[in-house]
């Protein structure tokens, strides 16, 4: 009887390594490509061949090294072990994978090599694809997207990757998208566009981009991220809504421009527990078009604000009302235990705005992704 | 003088003293502050960070709040450095409260420098509670001896041509650690004669020209993740090179240069050196010359472009035993080779072997 159980025991011990050993696939800078590449011993070079060898299901865990545009002779896929660019997407992902760095962001880089002909390094066109997780990203660089994903796909998870020095970091789309953990961070273009609906955005970093985020697609939920030192080419810089969205536990500071704007197609957005302060325009921007009553701010950090002379002359503007109808801003902490005022706080501006009741002190919005 | 005496005459030195040093020597700066006579304490914050660094006692901390600091705010005293935003000329210690994502300083292309420390034992940031400096030509220069560089994302410093995003000069025992350094002008960090610098655990990715340059004194570099630059890393003087990554270098991964003034010696054990469009390591001989330690490392993938495949490359003869090579991992089990998936250690000068038949995990705490 003894003997049957270790036997029983030895068998699912085998025939459980045998299920994850066939569940994943290796790529490795020292890797080579070929129909039969994934194995540890046997890497692949490229992920676009370690997905095409994949499984639908599959793994693929990517070693330290440099992706795609690997000579630098602005043709990407000329050389040996380079991803093939199709369609000007360099890695294209159509089936279910969960695609991961073995050993993080900081050492697995995605080369687009700045060739006009990669319009996106990665794109996702299919269900349920896990593209990064938590310390187990890419760095992608060099794209006209970074990371992008079609308007159809379902159940996409996005994280822990580094967008740097593309057009755009991240485009994402389809419903219920995942974006966690992810830095945009000096992109010429915009950090984060959500055209997701019901998407879940959450501790990302948009840095020194010219647009921190761009929400698009509706009721989505930007939580606990940071949109800091972005540059804009128009007013807005941190974050610029055009569809219902809820914004919790955001911190927008530093920005060149203004902090956050909602513009048509906004109403509906919640913005509450931010931190919107010391951005050079004004802090919170609610443009013409926008319909206010369904408009929610409260519990939000408002000051430091527009110190430089923001459009209509407005001077230290945190909110600004351009609706042409009344505003209420509640609970809000403006600067100063007496609300809205001169230096040290921000006022409101344009059309009326309720403060009242308003908070005497600070709210601690600790997005861990600003350590 | 009578006890009595003594301990009256310590009152009243003590109810003389500003109320900042009485508070445990910390004094806090806000966007909601206001600059004045008096402004420190956490109940009246000033409002910049030059302000209150005037008002600090040697060895305070000043506690930084979430926001802005910039040109407007930002007036270094009169007789202080020219072009910078903030100047740090005493022993203080500058941390923010809520960290660098909550707190910019930002030169906005005015000022050729974000910060400049010159007063020994200074330290500017710490572990989660760094700053983030953009907009400068030169993010953080420094010239004294212990000063501490922590914590801080140091990004788009693109206001200079050839410039330095953390520029140290001269000094000892420095430390530069947990730092993002992103997208500058020519170099992430660049150390100048500082003798004992450690530059630890940073992540240092998209600049034109070198990652980290180390240009005479000595010292190590440990932990840091390095890509995207034409040289990763170049270093000249004495250096331990220890568990680093040097990731996707348009030119070289590592270069170590001859000594100027002795024999510089280099110990270069357990990085991952890989995706060099030229080779990995480059040994660059000279007068006076150098020795080298290359072992333990991962070099693969590299040599993308020619020299095809070269790991490893000496710039010409040296003496026997100069550069040893032991226990490198070179992309497959077999050793160097200068054909795929292999690097090659190309130069006639340098056998490389024994290698490791199979790879070490990177595993850095700043490339996650």
């Amino acid at each position: 009887m003894r003997t049957t159980g270790i036997a029983f025991a030895v068998a699912l011990t085998l025939a459980h390594a045998g299920a994850a050993q066939a569940g994943k696939l290796i790529v490795a800078a020292y890797g080579l490509d070929s129909a039969a590449c994934g194995t540890r011993r046997a890497p692949c070079r490229s992920i676009g061949r370690a997905i095409a060898n994949a499984a639908a299901g599959d793994r693929i865990e990517v070693g330290p090294g440099r992706y795609g545009d690997l000579d630098g002779d602005d043709a990407p896929d000329a050389g040996p072990g380079e991803e093939t660019v199709t369609a000007g997407v360099m890695i294209r992902i159509a089936k279910p994978l969960q695609i991961v760095s073995r050993d993080g962001s900081g050492v697995t880089v995605i080369d687009g090599g700045g060739s006009a002909r990669v319009q996106a390094a990665v794109l996702i066109e299919s269900d349920d694809v896990v593209f990064g997780r938590r310390k187990r990203g890419f760095t992608i660089t060099g794209a006209g997207v970074a990371i992008s994903c079609r308007d159809t796909v379902r159940n996409v998870h996005i994280e822990g990757n580094w967008a740097r020095g593309n057009g755009v970091g991240f485009f994402v789309d389809g419903p219920g998208t995942t974006v966690v953990g992810n830095r945009a961070i000096a992109n010429d273009g915009t950090g984060f566009v959500i055209s997701s609906t019901a998407g879940y955005v959450a501790g990302n970093v948009a840095t020194a981009n010219t647009l921190g985020f761009f929400v698009r697609g509706a009721n989505n939920r930007l939580v606990d991220n940071v949109a800091s030192a972005n540059r804009p080419s128009g007013l807005v810089a941190g974050v610029l809504v055009r569809a219902p969205t809820l914004l919790e536990g955001n911190v927008v500071t530093g920005n060149r421009g203004a902090g956050i704007g909602i513009y048509a197609g906004g109403d509906g957005t919640r913005i509450a527990g931010n931190r919107i302060v010391g951005n050079t325009d004004i802090g919170i921007d609610v443009g013409a078009g926008s319909l206010v009553g369904d408009l929610v701010i409260t519990r939000n950090d408002i000051f430091g604000n527009d110190a430089l002379r923001g459009p209509g002359g407005s001077v230290n503007c945190g909110l600004w009302n351009g609706t042409g109808a009344p505003l209420a801003a509640p609970e809000n902490y403006w600067g100063a235990a007496a609300g809205p005022g001169s230096d040290p706080a921000d006022v409101t501006c344009r059309d009326a705005v309720t403060t009242d009741p308003v908070a005497d002190k600070p709210f601690r919005v600790r997005a861990k992704a600003a350590r | 003088m009578t006890i009595v005496h003594r301990l009256r005459t310590a009152l009243l030195l003590l109810a003389a003293l500003p109320a900042t040093a009485t508070a445990g020597g910390k004094l806090f700066v806000a966007t909601d502050g206001v600059d004045g006579p008096d402004c420190g304490s956490r109940a009246a914050p000033c409002r910049s960070i030059s302000q209150t660094i005037g008002r600090a006692p040697e060895g305070a901390t000043i506690v930084v709040g979430p926001g802005r600091y910039g040109p407007a705010e930002e007036q270094p005293p009169p007789g202080g450095c020219g072009d910078c935003l903030i100047e740090v000329a005493k022993r203080v210690t500058i941390v923010s409260l809520e960290g660098p994502g909550q707190t910019i300083v930002d030169a906005a292309g005015e000022r050729l420098h974000g910060v400049v420390i010159r007063a020994d034992g200074a330290a500017f940031g710490g572990k989660g509670r760094g700053f983030t400096v953009t907009g400068a030509g030169i993010g953080i220069a420094m010239r004294a001896d212990g000063l501490r560089v922590e914590g801080n994302w140091v990004v788009r410093n693109d206001a200079a041509t050839q410039a330095s995003a953390i520029l140290a000069v001269g000094g000892a025992r420095t430390l530069i650690r947990r730092n993002v350094v992103a997208d500058n002008d020519a170099v992430g960090i660049d150390l100048r004669l500082t003798d004992g610098y450690v530059v630890a655990d940073n992540r240092v990715s998209g600049h034109r020209s070198i990652g980290i340059r180390a240009d005479e004194g000595g010292g190590e570099l440990t932990g840091n993740a390095v890509s995207s630059a034409e040289i990763g890393i170049r270093l000249r003087g004495d250096c331990d090179v220890v568990r680093n990554a040097v990731v996707a270098s348009d030119g070289i991964g590592l270069v170590l240069d001859h000594g100027t003034a002795g024999v510089a010696r280099y110990r270069v054990s357990r990085n991952t050196i890989t995706g060099s469009r030229r080779q990995g390591v480059h040994v660059h001989e000279g007068e006076p010359s150098l020795i080298v330690t290359l072992t333990k490392n991962g070099v693969f993938g590299n040599g993308l472009r020619a020299p095809r495949n070269c790991g490893l490359l000496v710039e010409q003869q040296i003496a026997p035993g100069a550069v040893a090579v032991t226990r490198n991992f070179w992309g497959v089990a077999s050793g160097p080779a200068a054909s795929e998936p292999a690097d090659d250690a190309c130069d006639n000068a340098v056998a490389a072997g024994p290698f490791a038949r199979k790879e070490r995990p990177t595993r850095l705490e700043s490339a996650r």
